[in-house]
């Protein structure tokens, strides 16, 4: 393999399409904005708004200027994050944004690491024990958390966790233990994924030469799963899930809603139903820009740990 | 992301051969009928969605309100006239999911449909006409389109449009195209070094007539597997927007909205979110897994995006 040099054939191509796939995005999101039936500027301010106000809007969003003006106006207020105001909350949107980002980025992380936990202990027993019971039962949890939509699975372990025993908040973000269902609710995709990939990882190494080798020379067994083939079956799982993350931004809107949790995905909603359309704007750029930024630099980390993506 | 899990030999006949990059195991043999449990769910549901109100017990609709959150059957105080019990206002939960089935595929199918269309159309052009900058073009916007999401394209057409069938339908189908397509791609670009084509082309056919006659037909299988696995995502990216509001709207039942009433009576009648959510599960599941099946038997090379 000739040497490549990782920030042109990585970086940079990753950056512009990422650059693009935002270009793209918010254009397509102010041609949605401009076909709200009426006059946008109406749209866009408060029910009580003056005449004078409207107008200050109308000059501001540059709605007398030609549409390609207007597309500028719009793209210059994306990329420098001026979102606007949120005429229902009475507060600039890019606050907004931050606050509730932080409770995002909180229950994602939680996320992380109920998956790193959960998963790959789960994954080596499927392995270790293939086509046994235990194997079996493994991957059966793993497909029916594959299909399972996260509001109904959400419900579900309210009703028996929260409610029936009684165990933990019912919703709300007080406390550690407030943590543990909506965390565990988001990892259980990601959980799914990484256990099928280590299984069928693990199944690959423990089949090599050198694992056979290893028994010849009678190392035990759990040296040999937990050293020999989980540390070499373990780096493409944790790459692909590292892209997989960046769901976790569009997954947890319908799960912060059912645990009332305040971050992004919530105030997104509550934007929608009190139709704040600034808000929305906002919210829904921000957490697209997210996504994309946590697929590149997933994208970047698994390039890194698989040198084989670097040449194609 | 595509993972290669092939090299490809340069040798020009032993061009079609591929050898497994590292021990990578499939299931050694594929069954050769469809495994019955996913056949049944999807049977049903498809039967459900044609027949709806035929099938159903009562009316989706109509409220009894001298019957208001009645337990499923199995459960103390439930009666057969509600096998699976009532909502908060005495709708029959059994009757609603059978004719909610109706909207999940239809959307699924719409959708997919039109994203079918497109992807393979663009999958097609862009591998017969690899050179021009307009087939670049078209790439570039497949690649960015695929990591957004969803459910953002479909809160906001909603907030814009109001939320309706169309808007759902629309929403994903902006986005799957972009995942047929990448699918199909590979395949695409494959076929047009066969010397089929090669063939074609001395001949003097045309070139919708090649990319119709010779190239498309080459492309069904890995469509079939590429529609099943994408009509799981579908049903489940349906229920969520339904769920958030962003659906279908009522009075039509839709499982995910169904779901989303539940929500207020979680202790006083926790089957009405739990049923019609199972519904969705068993759904997605069977799709997922006859998909499994089908790349099995007919693409087992195949990576979704």
């Amino acid at each position: 393999m000739p040497k490549t040099n990782s920030l042109t054939t990585v970086i940079i191509p990753r950056l512009l399409q990422g650059a693009l796939t935002l270009l793209i995005f918010v254009t397509v999101v102010f041609v949605l904005m401009r076909m709200i039936g009426g006059d946008p500027a109406l749209a866009f301010a408060a029910p009580d708004a003056t005449a004078a106000e409207i107008e200050q809007l109308r000059a501001s969003m540059g709605l007398d200027e030609p549409i390609y003006v207007q597309y500028g106006i719009y793209l210059r207020d994306m990329i420098t994050g001026s979102f606007g105001t949120s005429v229902k909350v009475g507060r600039a949107v890019s606050d907004l944004i931050w606050e509730h980002t932080a409770n995002s980025l909180k229950l994602a992380v939680t996320a992380v690491l109920f998956s790193v936990v959960i998963a790959i202990p789960l994954g080596v027993l499927a392995a270790s024990n293939r086509f046994t019971g235990v194997d079996s039962s493994i991957r059966a949890i793993a497909v029916f958390a594959m299909a399972a939509p996260s509001f109904w699975l959400s419900i579900v372990l309210i009703q028996i966790v929260a409610v029936g025993w009684g165990l933990l908040p019912v919703a709300g973000m007080k406390g550690p233990a407030s943590y543990i269902l909506p965390g565990f609710v988001l990892a259980s995709l990601l959980i799914a994924s990484i256990v099928r990939l280590l299984r069928s990882g693990m199944l690959d190494v423990l089949n090599s030469e050198y694992v056979k080798l290893a028994r010849l020379k009678g190392v035990p067994e759990r040296q040999i799963i937990w050293k020999h083939a989980l540390r070499n079956a373990i780096i493409p799982v944790l790459g692909f899930s590292s892209v997989q993350i960046a769901t976790f931004i569009s997954g947890s809107v319908v799960i912060e809603i059912v645990f009332a949790w305040p971050g992004l995905g919530a105030l997104t909603y509550s934007a929608l139903t009190t139709r704040d359309f600034a808000l929305i704007q906002g919210t829904i750029t921000a957490a697209v820009f997210f996504t994309i930024v946590v697929n590149l630099l997933a994208d970047i980390f698994y390039s890194y740990l698989d040198p084989r993506i670097r040449v194609s | 992301m595509e993972k290669q899990s092939h090299i490809e030999v340069s040798y020009p006949f032993l061009k079609r051969l591929r050898l497994p990059f590292r021990g990578r195991s499939r299931r050694v043999s594929v069954r050769r009928f469809p495994p019955l449990f996913p056949a049944v769910i999807i049977l049903l549901a498809v039967v459900a969605a044609i027949f709806g109100e035929q099938l159903a017990p009562h009316s989706p609709v109509e409220p009894d309100f001298l019957n208001r959150l009645s337990p499923p059957v199995w459960v103390d105080g439930g009666m057969w006239k509600y096998p699976l019990g009532t909502d908060s206002l005495g709708r029959d939960v059994l009757s609603r999911i059978i004719v909610g089935s109706r909207i999940s595929m239809t959307v699924a199918v719409a959708a997919l449909g039109i994203a079918a269309l497109v992807g393979v159309a663009v999958a097609i052009a862009t591998a017969y006409y690899s050179r021009a900058w307009l087939s670049t073009v078209l790439l570039r916007i497949v690649d960015s389109l695929v990591p957004i999401p969803v459910i953002f394209i479909g809160l906001i057409i909603a907030a814009v449009y109001g939320p309706s069938m169309p808007a759902v339908v629309t929403s994903l189908a902006v986005i799957a195209w972009a995942r047929f397509c990448r699918g199909i791609r590979g395949d695409a670009l494959r076929i047009m070094e066969m010397d089929y084509v090669a063939m074609a082309k001395v001949e003097g056919c045309s070139s919708p007539y090649i990319m119709v006659r010779h190239v498309f037909p080459n492309l069904v299988n890995t469509l079939i597997v590429l529609f099943t696995l994408l009509a799981g995502w579908a049903i489940l990216v349906e229920a969520s927007l339904s769920f958030l509001g962003a659906g279908v709207p009522p009075p039509a039942p839709s499982w995910g909205r169904m779901v989303s009433s539940g929500q207020d009576h979680i202790i006083s009648g926790w089957w009405i979110s739990s049923v019609p959510g199972a519904a969705i599960l068993l759904v997605v599941l069977a799709f997922n897994q006859a998909g499994d099946w089908l790349r099995d038997r007919l693409d087992p090379n195949l990576e979704v995006a």
